[in-house]
């Protein structure tokens, strides 16, 4: 229940910031750090409970709210990206730092690749080559960095709020 | 409950939201959901680092008037951009004679930039006015430097514009030097790149690309981009161009909503039987 509260108060503040606050912050063209799709898969590997999927449901509505694009393109993305993380970390014990890395690109790679057939299928033009060096790639490694500075503050929250238990 | 049900039930839930959406009948759910964001967007809007020194020294009266007077001269130069146009129609062909342009009378409402799309494949600004103060959907934004885009969802407090660089649009311009018609679409990598220009007409870096007016969905005349760079093929049937936007969209902070203007009437142009026309 924790879990959920806190998903429920941060992620829409996150998703605000990220349509306020990150933009100003002179990014390159197309490339800027996703932040929630950044804490939502740092989440998800800190805390790999079953709920903590539902973060990939209210952060991707937080997100849409935000976005021109159709609502529950980001759900869609989120919840791919969460599920990959959380069953991820639920199967490895230590959360080293390669599968924290391993993760937020895979992780990015996946979400904007859902995102982009989405579009597509939703009737919304992607350029795809020119997506794929201008906003894939540069995006990914931007998110692998925030992930490596988030992760440490994810798992100290999921550690009093969610510890993780031991299977057997 | 399992991860894999509730994978399955946020799947199906984002699957009907896109259903959903695809049919238009979510406008109620993002004007929730938009109500509660928006206050937050705004207060964190006031957080970025914009003007911070008018913002320490200043007071209100002053941002107020600030604002009101950086309307007014984009306003003017926008004017200016359009009396350069009038002239080079005085020199157009006998044809264009026969063609009586209407009188345009944009209104404009001011407008506050509070977010951009959190999306890196959409190029969408949220702007701090809505339907409350009479935006509507398919209405114009511009700036001093020209077109910023269209708005494409109208909630209450915020409405979303649709920037001139995203891959989904597309803009009927007129080169001022060439006078060639042409189209100018958005690109992921947040350029524009004018297609369907004949490979005869002459174009060149430096060219200023502005509204044709055509399709009547934009006003006539504001200013879009510069010409970059031309690729020409003798084997294409069109001339392509790289042109850079007239507008800093990641400097943006105040917009003009064009919330009346009078479109291009096409209607002297269409043949039709009374006029003789075979």
């Amino acid at each position: 229940m924790r879990n959920l509260l806190l998903a429920l108060l941060l992620l829409p503040v996150l998703a605000a910031i990220q349509s306020t606050l990150i933009p100003s912050w002179g990014w390159a063209a197309g490339a800027k750090p996703d932040l929630v799709l950044v804490v939502v898969l740092a989440w998800n590997l800190a805390s790999p409970h079953a709920n903590s999927m539902l973060w990939a449901l209210i952060g991707g509505l937080a997100v849409d709210t935000v976005s021109g694009g159709p609502m529950g393109a980001s759900v869609l993305a989120l919840l791919a990206a969460s599920t990959l993380a959380n069953f991820t970390s639920a199967r490895v014990w230590e959360s080293h730092i390669f599968l924290r890395i391993a993760v937020a690109v895979s992780g990015s790679v996946l979400f904007y690749l859902i995102y982009s057939l989405v579009l597509t299928f939703s009737g919304w033009g992607t350029d795809w080559m020119s997506a794929l060096v201008s906003i894939f790639l540069p995006t990914a490694t931007l998110n692998t960095v925030l992930m490596l500075a988030l992760f440490p503050a994810a798992r100290w929250l999921a550690d009093r709020i969610a510890p993780r238990t031991m299977g057997m | 409950m399992s991860r894999t049900a509730i994978a399955v039930l946020i799947m199906a839930a984002a699957l009907l939201l896109l259903a959903l959406g695809q049919r238009g009948e979510l406008t109620p759910l993002r004007n929730l959901l938009s109500t509660m964001i928006t206050p937050l967007q705004e207060g964190l809007a006031e957080m970025r680092p914009t003007i911070p020194e008018a913002a320490l020294i200043s007071p209100q009266v002053l941002l107020d008037r600030n604002a009101t007077l950086v309307a007014e001269n984009e306003l003017l130069r926008s004017e200016a951009v359009r009396l350069h146009e009038a002239y080079a129609e005085r020199d157009m062909l006998a044809k264009l004679l026969d063609f009586e342009r209407a009188n345009y009378e944009h209104t404009y409402l001011t407008a506050e930039v509070i977010g951009h799309d959190p999306s890196a494949f959409l190029q969408f600004i949220i702007i701090n006015r809505g339907t409350t103060s009479g935006v509507q959907r398919s209405m114009p934004v511009v700036t001093h430097s020209g077109l910023v885009g269209v708005i494409t969802e109208a909630t209450p407090r915020a409405s979303k514009v649709l920037l001139v660089n995203s891959a989904q649009m597309a803009v009927n311009v007129r080169l001022q030097q060439s006078r060639a018609t042409g189209v100018l679409f958005g690109q992921a990598s947040s350029d524009l790149r004018l297609r369907f220009v004949p490979l005869d007409t002459e174009l060149a870096a430096g060219d200023i690309a502005v509204t044709s007016g055509l399709g009547g969905t934009l006003p006539t005349d504001i200013p879009v981009g510069e010409v970059a760079s031309v690729r020409r093929r003798a084997y294409d049937v069109f001339q392509e161009a790289e042109v850079l936007p007239m507008v800093d969209f990641s400097t943006l902070e105040v917009v003009l909503v064009i919330t009346k203007f009078t479109p291009t009437d096409l209607d002297p142009l269409l043949a039709t039987p009374e006029m003789g026309i075979p």
